[in-house]
């Protein structure tokens, strides 16, 4: 009996197989205890590695090309431009209405009319001021709270490196100075007793008085 | 590897669509590229680095490569494999950055992979796999997050990795041999399981191939 290779016998699992060669592998898989048991195997590992599901992303990736802030600035001016267009939306409707239900003066003097567009006018640019300064000062805020924040974090994982670093460095240290100040008492013992040991040569009989 | 279908000139959409992004800077080509392959490049990513928030962020940084580099698509590239080897190299690097914090931040001062939330509704097989997943060399575990969970062929995931064939399928063997050891606690009642106890199978596999752009590490060239 004659195993298919073990790379035929993958391709035949993941079914990358050619439908010729494929028939003969099964085929001789459907008497081939060893095969079936590899398959087996394989199926188990594949199954197994679907119960780690991931879970739905929180934030979709920006499908912008330019860069993050410079896609906060075009969205920021996208709802800007769409508060304006409600703002004037809001109130031109308010102004037809009014002017539809509210009965027409039989002789409406015309100076009169034109001071009312301009007062209009007045008040439809202070609003739109008004709503693009909000929404500037809004986003500046926003912005700086981000801004703010990414730097504390950064810092805080900074200071926590330079902690580790540092107790690191300190421990080495303090190990270092007890290597040398062991060797430093050794070496004073050793000198001690080189100079007992002289004195002992040089003068036998003053060492044996006293 | 690329595309649903061709697109006028015989190219497919991705490709079509990256053309647009490359001579044009065209925004709506490039969002929908990244409609289409924004998904699969951060499941990539989160198997590749057992980190759904870092999976989030190394798709991000991948398609501001893609548009960084598009000059760099030359014609008759596919664009997935472009895309798929820009993400293992930024998956490569992430596990680079993360060696280098380990070594330096004591083990309790560091964040943790996956917050409480991720933890809780975790389910104990979907961890028992990613910690599996996470043990397998990074050269392997990237043939089976291709081959296994974005369902590549043999010949795609070779042409990603740009290493022989032969060599992808030598890896898969040796991943699947180990997954299996690990997840042994939750291999199916059935043929698998049972067959654990059963001598493996005598043609083992031959040694890899030689390689031709991998030297033991998964970097795959690609230029940015």
């Amino acid at each position: 009996m004659t195993h298919p290779t073990n790379d035929e016998l993958l391709d035949f699992h993941y079914d990358e197989l050619d439908a010729a060669r494929a028939e003969t592998v099964d085929a001789h898989v459907r008497t081939c205890t060893q095969c079936r048991t590899q398959l087996a195997t394989w199926r188990g590992v594949g199954a197994a590695l679907g119960a780690w599901e991931l879970p739905e992303p929180k934030h979709r990736v920006n499908a912008s090309p330019a860069s993050a802030p410079a896609t906060s600035r075009l969205t920021w001016l996208a709802r800007t431009l769409r508060a304006a267009a409600a703002v004037f939306l809001l109130i031109g409707t308010g102004y037809g209405l009014a002017r539809f239900n509210t009965p027409t003066p039989p002789a409406p003097p015309a100076p009169v009319a034109s001071v009312d567009t301009a007062a209009l006018r007045a008040e439809v640019a202070r609003d739109v001021r008004r709503e693009l300064g909000k929404e500037l000062r809004d986003q500046q805020l926003k912005f700086a709270a981000d801004v703010l924040e990414r730097q504390q974090a950064f810092q805080e994982t900074l200071a926590e490196s330079v902690t580790a670093v540092e107790r690191r460095q300190v421990a080495r240290h303090a190990a270092l100075r007890r290597d040398v100040e062991t060797v430093a008492i050794h070496a004073q013992k050793e000198l001690n007793q080189l100079a007992y040991s002289a004195h002992v040569e040089a003068a036998p009989d003053k060492v044996r008085d006293q | 590897l690329s595309g649903d279908g061709d697109g006028p000139e015989g190219v497919s959409p991705d490709e079509a669509a990256m053309r647009r992004v490359q001579r044009y800077g065209d925004p709506a080509a490039f969002a929908r590229l990244v409609e289409r392959w924004e998904g699969p490049v951060r499941r990539l990513c989160a198997r590749m680095t057992g980190d759904v928030h870092a999976g989030e962020d190394l798709a991000q940084e991948a398609f501001a490569r893609v548009f960084a580099a598009r000059h760099q698509f030359t014609e008759g590239r596919t664009f997935s494999t472009w895309l798929w080897r820009i993400a293992l190299n930024l998956c490569h690097e992430h596990a680079r950055r993360r060696a280098v914090r380990d070594e330096f931040v004591p083990s309790d001062a560091r964040p943790a992979e996956s917050g409480p939330d991720e933890r809780a509704v975790e389910s104990e097989r979907a961890a028992l796999v990613r910690a599996a997943l996470a043990r397998l060399p990074e050269t392997h575990r990237a043939v089976v997050v291709l081959r296994e969970y974005e369902r590549l062929k043999f010949r795609e995931v070779a042409e990603v990795l740009n290493v022989p064939e032969g060599t992808v399928k030598w890896r898969m063997t040796e991943a699947m041999a180990q997954l299996a050891g690990e997840l042994r606690p939750i291999l199916g009642d059935g043929d698998a399981k049972r067959d654990q106890d059963i001598q493996p199978r005598p043609e083992t596999p031959s040694p890899p191939p030689t390689t031709i752009g991998d030297a033991g590490q998964l970097k795959v060239s690609v230029v940015l």
